[in-house]
């Protein structure tokens, strides 16, 4: 049965209470003060995926919320100037941590470190006279020290990218007419060997940029999990380990898993070549072992089937 | 095959992820106007903070998001988060997973059958520690009673055996009742006419001949030593419906009496034979003056002294026939002549009745097996 507004208002008032109790230092703060950060938890994090939430569940919900950093978040919101020192001194290495990792020098590092407190501070002011920081996204769910790293790197990113549009334009420019210059053939892919022979090298990177892209089609329709684990794995070039903990499972269970979307992957992709290209199964079979053992030997090879393409008739 | 075609997919797939990060190298300048999680969510996730269903929902956009997918792939890795969360995972399912493996059909295969036959080891274990202590029991129950009556009868005798001339009381000497009986058992074995035409006047209930009448019998036919000494086994039980009792027991050795004298030669002869030192008339006299004392024991005392118990069968004494006290009439029984082939044979096979052959003399008629045989 659905929960009422009341009965999510007392639950969440009671789980203040309990979650004031819980922490080490509670900082002068009533449960009143605590009450909205947490009910916004409950609809961000709870209600929006479980309509049929019991009070037990969100009892547990707020019993798992991290105590002592959602206090100190919420004092330094308050204008807590002890709780933002505390903040500073505790979390200043995990965030100049986290900038020298997202950056490529210490200066890069150094000024990410610097925008991050003032992002989080905020410059502006609330109508309550508090600074608008981002403090106030901070939900309780997870740590604090996990938190600053995600705004970190989310930061790093941004400013990756606003530097990286205009240096990338400049280089993509180059690039074009490097290529429109270039004689016929000069970007020929394929082994030394197949150089002696372009129709066949033209004729296997078009069949491996075509199992490439049933790959990738086929990539699309795996389940969420699946393609999570697919993409985590060797997309993102996580360990397997680590790749399943995120799954929220074991490393064996997410070896099996791997093991099942790789069979199920060959069948898709066989079936889009075959009912959607016109291949025969033969020509599929000897497609997947030519190109896994060209990819294997030539690995710039794979990337430019688009420019190969635009000069040779195309089943694309 | 299946692993063969396997590592193509692998290698296919990460060629197809580095075509994807060299794109997405070239696409970092343009704005994305996907919505991403912020980093309260994604650091929720990475550290496995999000209930089950939140998830789950949250996984299909890290699926499709790079953006996003990789922050949190950097913050499982540098907070090392990953451990963290796989160790809830872990644990959580630690005791379940335990129980479940402990229950798990494989292991339930193979532990019912197991746990049943060592169920049932222990029943019949037990089973026969309750039959083994049991029989000791009986045995020990029996022991005493046959002992305390078998000092008693050594003292009727003895007491008889002063009674009787002194050329019976050097004959007469107290043993045990198990002696006597051998004696006797060697002396009727020579006379086993009478005792056959004995046995058929009457069947092996009351109506059987006194022990006592039958030894002096035997002793009429074949003067021997042992017939000085009285055979002091009580006379076969009475059969259904006829009371046991002295006075029946007086009965029959009264009807010994008449007919040992008989059959006694006349009184010359007897004076003859006595002259002669022939314990044979002593011991006829002794045992005719015995029958009358033996209405003396006790009905216990004579039950008890009919009765042994060899290798683990207890038998009877009926009619100079020791049967088993679980032989019935009906079940099928198989003749078997000491000495025979056939006896030899039989012994050798079951030790067990060897021990009954060599322990009782004379005619035995003991159930082995589910089947009687009749040993004489």
């Amino acid at each position: 049965m659905k929960l009422s507004e009341r009965d999510i208002e007392k639950l969440t008032r009671e789980g203040a209470g309990r979650l004031r109790a819980r922490a080490d230092d509670r900082r002068s703060l009533k449960a009143e003060a605590l009450t909205g950060r947490i009910r916004k938890s409950i609809d961000k994090y709870l209600l929006r995926t479980n309509d049929e939430a019991t009070a037990k569940d969100v009892a547990e919900f707020i019993d798992g919320l991290q105590a002592d950093d959602l206090c100190l978040i919420v004092s330094c919101e308050a204008g807590d100037q002890n709780a933002w020192t505390e903040l500073v001194e505790r979390f200043s290495s995990t965030v100049r941590s986290a900038a020298r990792s997202a950056s490529s020098n210490e200066d890069a590092a150094e000024d990410l470190t610097q925008s991050i407190w003032a992002e989080l501070h905020g410059l502006r002011r609330r109508a309550d006279g508090g600074p608008a920081g981002k403090l106030s996204y901070y939900s309780g769910r997870g740590s604090l020290a996990g938190w600053l790293r995600a705004v970190v790197a989310q930061l790093a990113i941004d400013e990756h990218r606003k530097q990286s549009r205009l240096v990338q334009t400049e280089e993509d420019n180059e690039l074009d007419r490097l290529v429109k210059d270039a004689p016929e053939g000069a970007f020929a892919v394929g082994t030394s060997a197949t150089m002696y022979d372009p129709e066949e090298t033209i004729a296997r990177n078009v069949a491996g940029s075509e199992l490439q892209d049933a790959l990738a089609c086929s990539i699309k329709e795996l389940s969420d999990e699946d393609r999570l684990l697919v993409k985590l794995y060797y997309f993102d070039d996580l360990r397997l380990r680590e790749a399943a903990a995120l799954m929220g499972v074991h490393e064996a269970t997410a070896s099996r898993r791997l093991t099942r979307i790789h069979t199920e992957l060959r069948r898709k992709v066989s079936a889009i070549l075959i009912e959607q290209r016109g291949w025969t199964a033969a020509e599929t079979e000897r497609a997947f072992a030519e190109v896994a053992i060209n990819l294997q030997t030539d690995v710039e090879s794979m990337l430019q089937p688009v420019s190969i393409g635009k000069g040779i008739k195309s089943e694309r | 095959m299946k692993q063969f075609e396997n590592n193509e997919i692998e290698v296919l797939l990460r060629k197809l992820a580095e075509t994807e990060r060299a794109k997405s190298s070239r696409l970092l300048g343009e704005d994305s106007a996907e919505e991403h999680l912020d980093p309260d969510e994604l650091s929720s996730f990475a550290e496995g903070r999000l209930p089950a269903a939140t998830r789950s929902f949250y996984m299909a956009h890290l699926a499709a998001c790079d953006r996003c997918r990789r922050i949190v792939a950097q913050l499982a890795t540098a907070s090392g988060a990953s451990s963290a969360i796989r160790e809830p995972a872990v644990e959580e399912q630690g005791r379940w997973t335990f129980l479940a493996k402990f229950f798990s059909p494989t292991v339930m295969r193979y532990a019912m059958p197991t746990l049943a036959v060592v169920v049932l080891a222990v029943a019949v274990f037990v089973w026969m520690q309750r039959e083994s202590a049991t029989k000791m029991a009986l045995r020990q129950n029996a022991e005493p009673a046959t002992q305390t009556v078998n000092k008693e009868l050594n003292g009727a005798l003895a007491d008889r055996s002063s009674d009787s001339t002194p050329s019976s009381n050097n004959s007469v000497a107290p043993e045990p009742s198990e002696a006597h009986q051998a004696k006797a058992d060697s002396a009727r074995a020579a006379a086993s006419k009478e005792t056959a035409e004995a046995r058929s006047a009457g069947t092996k209930s009351a109506n059987a001949k006194p022990a006592d009448a039958a030894s002096s019998e035997t002793a009429a036919s074949t003067p021997t030593p042992a017939m000085q000494e009285v055979e002091v086994y009580a006379p076969p039980p009475p059969a259904k419906g006829e009371p046991e009792t002295a006075k029946s027991v007086a009965q029959t050795t009264d009807e010994a009496e008449k007919k040992e004298r008989t059959r006694t030669a006349p009184t010359e002869a007897a004076n003859r034979e006595e002259q002669a030192g022939d314990k044979s008339t002593a011991a006829r006299r002794s045992a005719a003056a015995s029958a009358g004392r033996i209405s003396g024991l006790s009905v216990m005392e004579q039950k008890v002294a009919a009765t042994r118990s060899v290798g683990g069968k207890n038998f009877q004494r009926i009619d100079n026939v020791w049967v088993d006290t679980v032989y019935t009439s009906s079940t099928p029984t198989m003749n078997i002549s000491r000495g025979s082939e056939q006896y030899r044979a039989l012994i050798g096979d079951e030790p067990g009745l060897r021990t009954i052959a060599e322990q009782l003399s004379g005619e035995i008629v003991v159930v082995w097996k589910g089947k009687a045989y009749r040993i004489r």
